[in-house]
């Protein structure tokens, strides 16, 4: 080294150094030893508008909102704003009684007449996404401050678990304009400040029907990219978010804390049961016995899984615990395979890009399953919302992989979309068997007609599911998550400070 | 002058059409955003209610028509998915979108500038070879992958630097840097050939004739010269930078506008599209009628007639 360059080294280093030191100063580094009291979490769900009355961003409405009825931690349909709930022997009336004492976050009471004016605003703005939920209601009334009594349109059984989608606002305050960014609800949190798209900081709600929460003020961020999600939770940016696979371990190797729960997204096999190569049942059901479901959470979502054979998760009402999960039998496929009359022809397997996890892996191992009973397939990836589009008219071709979740934990939402909206065999018995079970008002009977719904699409091999994809939140050892919730979900009142 | 502006004003506004009607008709060709924004719970006369309160049941060219109408006046409609004008959601977003670019186009430009004349000035080809050879290297890394190196080495390892958003001032580091390196690879070659071609002229021998250092024809006569070539590219380059910095913004979860309009994509929020693209295509279009007149003034030969 000559003289000179040396000379560069010497001055270079404290300059270099100065400049790690400067930054690490900006970087900012709290109390190791205080209690936080402060969250910022990341969510993958878009924060869009915060009016609950025309938007339908679920955590949103869930951490500004209060509804009459909420998804309780153990995936039962708890109370929220309502204190009990009956229904008419038909299920088409449905009586809500509130919680006494109710108020709102800036301290007015909230009353029936709110829940009537609220359910009412949605009917009444077709532009309003909540309407698919409300359109079930005939009319709402008041039957003095405390009972808002429904009637629906047809027997609906399942009311309850849908009424968990709509908050409840103010009758006197409401303004759509303002309420797009400073809504008032009755939930754990309040709004303080909203970027107008994607970041939302909120502070404990003081009149929280179930008290202020632990965590007094948080940051929701929407960060669609897992990727990023993961980042900012190593580099100390987020608190909490949900991963999967193998981005979990990464997250638990740099002292992340982490829960696992048994989600509600059921990943599975859909079929054009009504025209086409798949209209063959044998071939249909040959798959069921091809697949590996097991090999399929170990290796593609590293142990964050369960195999099931119905397309809803135990954490959802109507599944059915009889239900097993066949075994794989190669050689029994096979021999269904021959004995279908198929052709050999090759059948293109369509995949979002997004919706399931790890589809480019999921989708070839799942290809190499089929090829292994005889079933020659070709890989089609598809633009995870144009491939929403094709699948909800119906549009798929033969195969197609794809996932199914419903958010309320009710099983008669996939039910009606799976089996009823968008299953195209055409003798299936499983569009009346719904239509009674919105019917019965007893949950027992409902379940047991589920579990016969579950029973019937099982034998015909009207889908395929393969496993049910759990939620890992995953979250700095300052706070502590102690009842991690079933619908993946992330709201900082489930929070507490380590 | 006059007659050179009229004459670029009415081809800007030749290609703002072609760039709405080509955004219109293509936003539409996977149908209704209806079904995407009620979900599979949707019955089809929801949707049809959607499409109706939304007027996308009219037929196409009266929709373009309608559209081209409230365009010409400001007015893109109402974002989908947020309730509130599309405009203004997008102009809201767009000067951080704009900070990310000019900072990479800046750091870019400079960096390469000043290697560049390092290397003319050192005069050691091993060193312009290396330069040359790494440019090419980085300019195969795909950003993304460039973008988490550094989070995991800055951020996540050493905790120097935030990974994400943009709440300080250091915050735009990594993502300047990372969207930046590709035009520091760029430009340094532009850079190289522009100085290699003029010093082989004329005038340079000329100016080493009567006695300049090399220093001061470097600075004085070479790249003054050098930097018109350069000037062209640039201007195209930061206009396109402007529209590209979707990956970026995703990678660092920057708040920008190529996110927002990257979301509007995939939920089909036609207004939040349709007004992004306008933004950023009137935005290059500026920036180039802007470098056509800067080269007028870099270059006498040049006038704007």
């Amino acid at each position: 080294m000559n003289r000179s360059r040396r000379g560069t080294v010497r001055w270079l280093t404290p300059v270099l150094l100065a400049a790690a030191l400067a930054l690490a100063a900006c970087g900012g580094a709290g109390s190791a030893d205080a209690k936080p009291t402060s969250i910022t979490v990341a969510i993958e769900q878009n924060v869009d508008t915060m009016d609950g009355l025309v938007g339908n961003s679920a955590p949103v409405n869930q951490i500004i909102g209060a509804a009459l009825v909420k998804v309780g931690l153990d995936g039962s349909a708890a109370p929220d704003l309502a204190a009990s709930w009956t229904s008419s022997a038909d299920a088409t009336t449905w009586t809500f009684t509130l919680k006494p004492g109710l108020k709102f976050s800036d301290g007015t009471p909230l009353t029936a007449d709110d829940v009537v004016f609220s359910y009412e605003t949605v009917l009444k703005n077709p532009k309003s996404l909540q309407g698919v939920y409300v359109s079930a209601v005939a009319s709402v009334v008041a039957k003095g401050p405390g009972t808002a009594v429904f009637t629906m349109k047809s027997p609906n059984a399942t009311w309850p678990r849908v009424a968990t989608n709509l908050p409840i606002v103010p009758r006197a305050e409401y303004n759509p304009t303002t309420f797009a960014t400073k809504p008032i609800g009755a939930g754990p949190y309040t709004v303080v400040s909203f970027n107008g798209t994607d970041t939302m900081k909120v502070a404990a709600n003081p009149h929280y029907y179930a008290g202020p929460r632990a965590i007094a003020e948080a940051t929701v961020q929407y960060v669609p990219d897992e990727t990023t999600r993961l980042n900012g939770l190593q580099s100390g940016q987020f608190d909490a978010a949900v991963l999967t696979g193998n981005n979990v371990d990464v997250a638990k190797s740099a002292g992340l804390a982490s829960e696992s729960v048994t989600g509600s997204k059921v990943i599975y096999l859909g079929y054009d049961s009504g025209s086409g190569p798949m209209a063959n049942e044998k071939l249909r059901q040959a798959i069921s016995y091809g697949i590996d479901r097991s090999a399929l959470v170990k290796s593609i979502m590293l142990g964050y899984g369960e195999p099931v054979d119905q397309m809803i998760s135990s954490t959802t009402f109507g599944y059915d615990k009889n239900a097993l999960v066949p075994a794989q039998d190669v050689a029994k496929a096979k021999q269904m395979v021959a004995a279908s009359g198929y052709a050999g022809e090759e059948i293109p397997l369509r995949y979002p890009t997004g919706y399931v996890p790890a589809p480019s892996d999921l989708s070839q191992a799942v290809a190499n399953y089929l090829t292994q009973i005889g079933i020659k397939v070709k890989l089609a990836p598809q633009d995870a919302s144009a491939f929403l589009t094709d699948w909800l008219g119906k549009k798929l071709g033969p195969i197609w992989l794809f996932s199914a979740q419903t958010v309320t934990l009710e099983g008669a939402g996939t039910f009606k979309y799976v089996d009823v909206a968008l299953n195209t065999a055409k003798d299936s018995p499983l569009p009346a068997l719904y239509d009674t079970m919105l019917g019965e008002s007893d949950d027992a009977q409902r379940a047991a007609t589920m579990a016969q719904m579950n029973q019937i699409r099982t034998e015909r091999a009207y889908y395929t599911p393969l496993f049910v994809q759990n939620f890992v939140y995953v979250h700095s050892t300052k706070f502590a998550l102690p009842k991690p919730p079933p619908n993946g979900y992330l709201n900082p009142a489930y929070f507490t400070a380590s | 002058m006059v007659r050179f502006l009229s004459r670029r004003v009415l081809r800007a506004l030749v290609s703002l059409l072609g760039v709405l009607t080509i955004v219109f008709f293509i936003v539409r060709i996977n149908g209704s955003p209806a079904v995407l924004l009620l979900g599979p719970d949707a019955s089809a006369e929801a949707v049809a209610d959607l499409d109706r309160a939304l007027g996308l049941d009219r037929s196409l060219p009266v929709q373009y028509l309608s559209f081209l109408r409230s365009t010409a006046v400001g007015d893109f409609g109402e974002s989908l998915n947020f309730n509130r004008p599309a405009l203004g959601l997008i102009l809201a977003r767009l000067p951080d979108t704009l900070l990310l670019a000019v900072s990479a186009f800046a750091f870019g430009l400079v960096v390469a500038f000043g290697l560049a004349v390092v290397a003319e000035l050192w005069g050691n080809r091993t060193f312009r070879d290396a330069l040359l050879w790494i440019g090419a290297v980085v300019q195969a890394v795909p950003t993304f992958l460039l973008g988490i190196v550094l989070i995991l080495v800055f951020a996540v390892t050493l905790r120097l630097l935030p990974a994400l958003g943009a709440g300080s001032a250091t915050s735009l580091i990594l993502p300047a840097v990372t969207l930046g390196c590709f035009e520091v690879a760029l430009y340094v070659r532009l850079f190289s050939v522009a100085i290699a071609e003029q010093v082989g002229q004329d005038y340079v021998r000329t100016a080493y004739a009567k006695g300049r250092t090399k220093l001061q024809v470097t600075l004085g006569h070479v790249l003054p010269n050098a930097v018109l070539p350069v000037v062209t590219v640039a201007g195209i380059n930061l206009g396109q930078l402007i529209g590209g910095t979707v990956v970026v913004e995703t990678v660092f979860n920057w708040p920008g506008a190529g996110s927002l309009i990257y979301q509007g994509v995939t939920g089909r929020d036609y207004p939040i599209v349709q007004a992004g693209v306008v933004v950023v295509a009137t935005l290059f279009i500026l920036i180039n009628l802007g470098v056509d007149m800067l080269y007028a003034v870099l270059d006498p030969r040049v006038r704007l007639s």
